[in-house]
């Protein structure tokens, strides 16, 4: 398909324990287009970081990719000799991982990292000084942070230069983890401001992370809620947040604090997150529902479809939805 | 009533060093005037490098204040050290951000709840106690979680386990700080919920410290809002997120995230 800027298929992501293989990510399909921003939430746990490292093929052992394709310009990414893969990379496709604002290099000054990437890929960095600039620009920092140390950087300025880095060679794909946990409310407004500004004016397909679910609605096109290893819900926002399909979406909306929202008003989600049942045969979300019924701890749900692209799996919907 | 706490014109001035000789004096807090009365949730809110932890640390006695004057009671305790320290200490407790690494990964749940009433020489009977702390931070029932180590329980019941733990020595403050932000969004209400009850219940005292004015909102009466140690503004919460006075507090408030905003 032409619109579709990565497809994934079939994905199957686990990690090796002592004895045993156990799945994480199962049967994942996912299509996403171009020049949207697809806004992936979960909560700790439930798979979401080890689909963007299996995307960007690089789960570390323990963890492995079973099987599946993620289909890129026509190639398949898991198929890639290593070389090939590692061209792509940064130039085409890039992957901001989770506090990667902590992975710049402490002894060597901006600049000299900059450069190291031009020349992984072949470039001559003194050419490049304008692009540099015009990176930097972009992001809304100033040039003489070039001239700095990590160190000197404060924590929204070093994950700037992180997001100014992942963009400096035009790649089509970015993938971000997390990219604002960790930084203060006001950094992180402004680089989400920013972050929407550059993908609207680019045109890069953005993939975003997170378990913040608030930023996420805020930002994101097309959003997909991951429990256990599995899409749950996927759809539009607007379709995502005002008709919720899923419990554990509509939820997770009623349990966001927000200004004005008193605390009478909610209703609590029990249970713990991350409460993976291998060969559960039911509803992976059965326990700490309140709508589920005996049915749904025997039959695994389908994703079903709702309206114009908007998946669900619930056996339950849309009765549950009359005992709100 | 009488304030539980109060500070007064309370400064903390932080030196650094630049070059060999050259020393620069940096305000964390500058006049700040708070007041905590018993039975209340007061917020302390600004982005980082407010001085927010500052004013908390400086309240425990973990920083010692430049000047200004702290009451408890209205008794100055400014000054205090050696025993009647100690004594101040009982009374104001501090649950801090990281429930992953504010417990011993070495050590068993009850443990955890045991050590401070064995360090104060408890009257009563321990183990009475600790059940019935850990049903008060509602880790039901107790015998499941005794035993279990801070590993094997989610971030929500860690903070909970560090919640019973200074609530063992019942005091008459507990500053919160940043409580439930390392959290996962379902478990953040519960700990929020944790916090009114304990207000409710033991009449004590909180002092809530974060940069999320959205679960400010929800929990707290007051608020303070801090900037470059300064507070400038300060009144019932309700009051000032439905009409902000100042420019800082407008910057925080439309920062704010809410999933029916757009950016």
């Amino acid at each position: 398909m032409d619109s579709s800027a990565i497809e994934i298929k079939n994905l199957n992501v686990g990690y090796n324990t002592e004895t045993d293989f156990s799945l994480i990510i199962k049967n994942f399909n996912l299509s996403i287009k171009k020049g949207e921003i697809f806004g992936i939430a979960g909560e700790s746990g439930s798979g979401k970081s080890t689909l963007a490292q299996a995307i960007y093929r690089s789960v570390k052992y323990p963890g492995e990719i079973e099987s599946g394709e993620v289909i890129f310009k026509d190639k398949d990414i898991m198929k890639m000799e290593a070389n090939d893969l590692r061209k792509i990379r940064a130039t085409l496709f890039s992957f901001i991982p989770q506090a990667a604002m902590n992975a710049l290099n402490p002894v060597r000054k901006i600049r000299y990292q900059f450069y190291d990437l031009l020349i992984a890929h072949g470039i001559l960095p003194e050419k490049n000084n304008d692009k540099i600039s015009a990176v930097l620009k972009m992001v809304r920092l100033n040039e003489s942070v070039l001239d700095n140390y990590p160190h000197e950087l404060s924590g929204g300025m070093r994950q700037r230069t992180v997001i100014a880095m992942s963009i400096l060679l035009n790649p089509e794909v970015v993938i971000l983890d997390e990219p604002t946990t960790g930084l203060d409310v006001l950094v992180e407004h402004e680089i989400l401001k920013d972050l929407k500004n550059i993908q609207r004016k680019y045109g890069i397909t953005m993939i975003f992370i997170t378990h913040d679910l608030a930023i996420l609605y805020e930002i994101s096109d097309r959003i997909a809620m991951i429990y256990a290893g599995e899409i749950v819900e996927f759809g539009a926002r607007d379709d995502m947040l005002e008709n919720s399909t899923h419990p554990y979406n509509f939820l997770l909306l009623k349990n966001i604090p927000r200004i004005g929202v008193k605390m009478d008003n909610i209703i609590k989600l029990k249970g713990n997150p991350s409460n993976f049942k291998e060969n559960f045969p039911g509803c992976q979300f059965y326990e700490r529902c309140p709508f589920s019924k005996g049915e749904c701890s025997e039959k695994h749900p389908d994703l079903r479809e709702y309206s114009n692209e908007h998946y669900y799996r619930c056996i339950r919907f849309p009765e549950w939805k009359q005992n709100v | 009533m009488n304030e539980l706490i109060r500070t007064e014109n309370l400064t903390k001035e932080f030196e650094t060093r630049k070059g060999f000789t050259g020393i620069t004096k940096i305000k964390a807090l500058d006049n700040v005037n708070i007041s905590l009365y018993p039975n209340e949730i007061v917020g302390i809110v600004g982005a980082s490098g407010s001085g927010k932890s500052t004013l908390a640390k400086i309240l425990v006695f973990l920083y010692k204040s430049t000047s200004g004057k702290i009451y408890f009671k209205d008794e100055d305790i400014t000054k205090i050290h050696g025993k009647s320290l100690k004594k101040y200490r009982k009374e104001i407790q501090m649950v801090f951000q990281d429930p992953y690494a504010s417990l011993d990964p070495y050590h068993s749940i009850e443990w955890h709840i045991k050590r401070p009433l064995l360090i104060s020489h408890y009257s009563g009977n321990i183990d009475d106690r600790i059940d019935e702390l850990m049903n008060m931070v509602k880790l039901t029932p107790p015998e499941s979680y005794k035993n279990k180590f801070p590993h094997q329980v989610s971030g929500g019941q860690r903070q909970r386990v560090y919640i019973a733990r200074v609530l063992a020595l019942n005091p008459q403050i507990l500053i919160a700080d940043e409580p439930v932000s390392m959290l996962d969004v379902s478990l953040r209400i519960d700990v929020l919920d944790l916090l009114l009850k304990i207000k409710n219940e033991l009449g004590i005292g909180i002092i809530y410290i974060t940069h999320d004015l959205n679960t400010v909102s929800m929990v707290t009466d007051r608020i303070y809002v801090l900037h470059n140690g300064e507070v400038v503004e300060d009144g019932h919460t309700n009051t000032i997120l439905t009409s902000p006075q100042d420019g800082y507090t407008k910057a925080l408030i439309e920062a704010a995230s809410d999933p029916y905003k757009r950016i």
